[in-house]
């Protein structure tokens, strides 16, 4: 340990360690870096587009008159990129519940795949549901 | 000098996110396909897309209480990853982007509660 | 045309004249089943015996030889030359790491923190007398920590994790994977106090689950893995009335 500690040190000439930085754009370094920044920036068109849903149901209040749904080519891709957004998030946020939850069965534990497949199932019933939902209310 | 645990602010704020992204992962892709994408395309009729039933839906307490969910998740998973993602590419000042992170969650959630439930 | 020679770009620094490290490039005779560090050895003993790096085994076990071959963290003894034709081939130090020089890294903040979690059995004033014989576990009780129990010390997941280099007091990915392993062994009766050291500051919570480390980990530990589960784990064991850790 001693001898590390010198090697380290800054105080004796010719045993400098070179401190290395990070820099700014390390997360285009390497593809799991990429997929890494994806998913957590998935967070914000997501959110832009609930922002978009929210000021819809603010424009409620101007009456029918006032009432203008988003229909234009424009919103469509815009819905478009932030559904890819989300479904990437969905499908890596849900294949961490194989990763961290450890459901018992006596000794041993439910294989991750069978959790995680359990978790796109749920997605895909919830989806249809709401899906439903969403339709049957615009078609009263 | 490490501080020993548990710290339980970050367990709380994580622990809450981690519930958070799994209801925006399973709910926000059906709301998006269907109402930004099928709907405007013509393909499907949506709840929002006439005044009539829109206002009928978002009059609805159940509906305001799901809506509420819903912005709620999205507003806190966009807060937490916020935080984390300024930290990564900007470096330091984490408790900075801590405030900056949850504090835009919680106008975002406060702005969707206030709207939801003054508009009859 | 069969492969005669390959080019390798070895990070230099001799502190004594260098202001910040520099590539040198070496030609040697190539074959097919040579790897990064027969590579670097047929250097240091054909063309230039002033390259320093660390080795030991050659077989991927005692976790020495750790460096970046072309921007990704590897050990040297497991990287076959023949995946990089036609080359050069860039071989630097472990990032996040202080350099002392050439591929040789300080590695003192790794031993420090890997000791803050105390990886190593620790009894209770229970267990059995040294007479009544050996611990016994069931290849159930193994399979729960086996895993996280492959960790070689190797530090290529320190060197992938950029929390590492944005946070340097971060405990890190072995450590809180080896905390782990020593929590689920049967044997082991300190798991609360590891426990509160990985839940505490500059520990689980800086972890942004890059997930980075457990790709570059040569033994398949997914230390990723043990600190998402930490950090499920220990929080229902806070929130929950039976959870037990308070």
């Amino acid at each position: 340990m001693g001898r590390l500690q010198i090697a380290a040190s800054d105080a004796h000439e010719g045993t400098r360690t070179y401190a290395p930085r990070l820099g700014g754009t390390w997360f285009l370094r390497s593809r799991g870096y990429i997929r890494y920044v994806l998913r957590e920036f998935s967070a914000v068109p997501i959110a832009v587009w609930m922002l978009w849903f929210l000021v819809e149901i603010a424009r409620l209040k101007d009456g029918p008159k006032g009432y203008h749904p988003h229909m234009s080519p424009a919103f469509v891709v815009f819905s478009i990129v932030c559904l890819a957004f989300a479904l990437w998030h969905s499908y890596t946020f849900l294949s961490f519940s194989g990763l961290i939850m450890r459901i018992p069965i006596g000794d041993r534990f439910v294989p991750a795949n069978f959790v995680r497949g359990g978790a796109y199932t749920l997605l895909l019933v919830v989806s249809v549901l709401i899906g439903w939902l969403l339709v049957w209310g615009g078609a009263r | 000098m490490r501080r020993a645990g548990p710290d339980r602010v970050n367990a709380l704020l994580w622990a809450t996110f981690a519930q958070c992204a799994v209801i925006t992962a399973l709910i926000v892709p059906a709301h998006i396909l269907v109402q930004g994408v099928l709907a405007p395309l013509g393909i499907v009729p949506a709840f929002d897309h006439k005044y009539s039933t829109f206002a009928a839906a978002i009059g609805n307490p159940l509906v305001k209480i799901y809506l509420l969910v819903l912005f709620a998740t999205v507003f806190y998973t966009f807060g937490h990853r916020v935080r984390y993602l300024l930290t990564d590419l900007v470096h330091g000042y984490k408790p900075l982007f801590g405030a900056v992170g949850y504090g835009l969650a919680v106008i975002g959630i406060a702005a969707a509660a206030y709207i939801l439930f003054t508009t009859p | 045309m069969a492969v005669e020679t390959i080019q390798l770009s070895i990070t230099r620094y001799d502190p004594a004249v260098d202001q910040a490290p520099r590539q040198q490039t070496y030609e040697i005779p190539y074959q097919d089943d040579m790897v990064v560090l027969d590579a670097l050895n047929w250097i240091k003993t054909h063309l230039d015996g002033s390259v320093n790096y660390r080795w030991s085994c050659r077989m991927g076990i005692c976790g020495s030889c750790g460096m970046n071959v072309n921007g990704t963290p590897r050990l040297g003894c497991s990287v076959f030359l023949r995946d990089y034709l036609p080359g050069p081939v860039v071989v630097e130090p472990l990032p996040n790491f202080p350099v002392i020089r050439d591929l040789v890294i300080d590695m003192t903040s790794f031993m420090e923190k890997l000791a803050s979690v105390k990886p190593w059995v620790i009894s209770n004033d229970h267990a059995p007398a040294l007479a009544a014989g050996e611990h016994r576990q069931t290849p159930a009780q193994v399979e729960q920590y086996r895993q996280f129990s492959m960790c070689i010390n190797c530090m290529l997941c320190y060197a992938a994790c950029p929390v590492i280099a944005i946070e340097p007091h971060f405990v890190g990915p072995a450590a809180i994977a080896l905390a782990r392993r020593y929590d689920l062994d049967s044997r082991d009766h300190a798991g609360e106090e590891r426990l509160r050291t990985v839940t505490g500051s500059d520990a689980i919570w800086d972890c942004s689950f890059v997930g980075e480390c457990s790709a570059v980990c040569p033994k398949g530990v997914d230390p990723a893995k043990a600190i998402q589960q930490t950090k499920f784990e220990s929080t229902l064991g806070m929130l929950l009335p039976w959870g037990g850790f308070k």
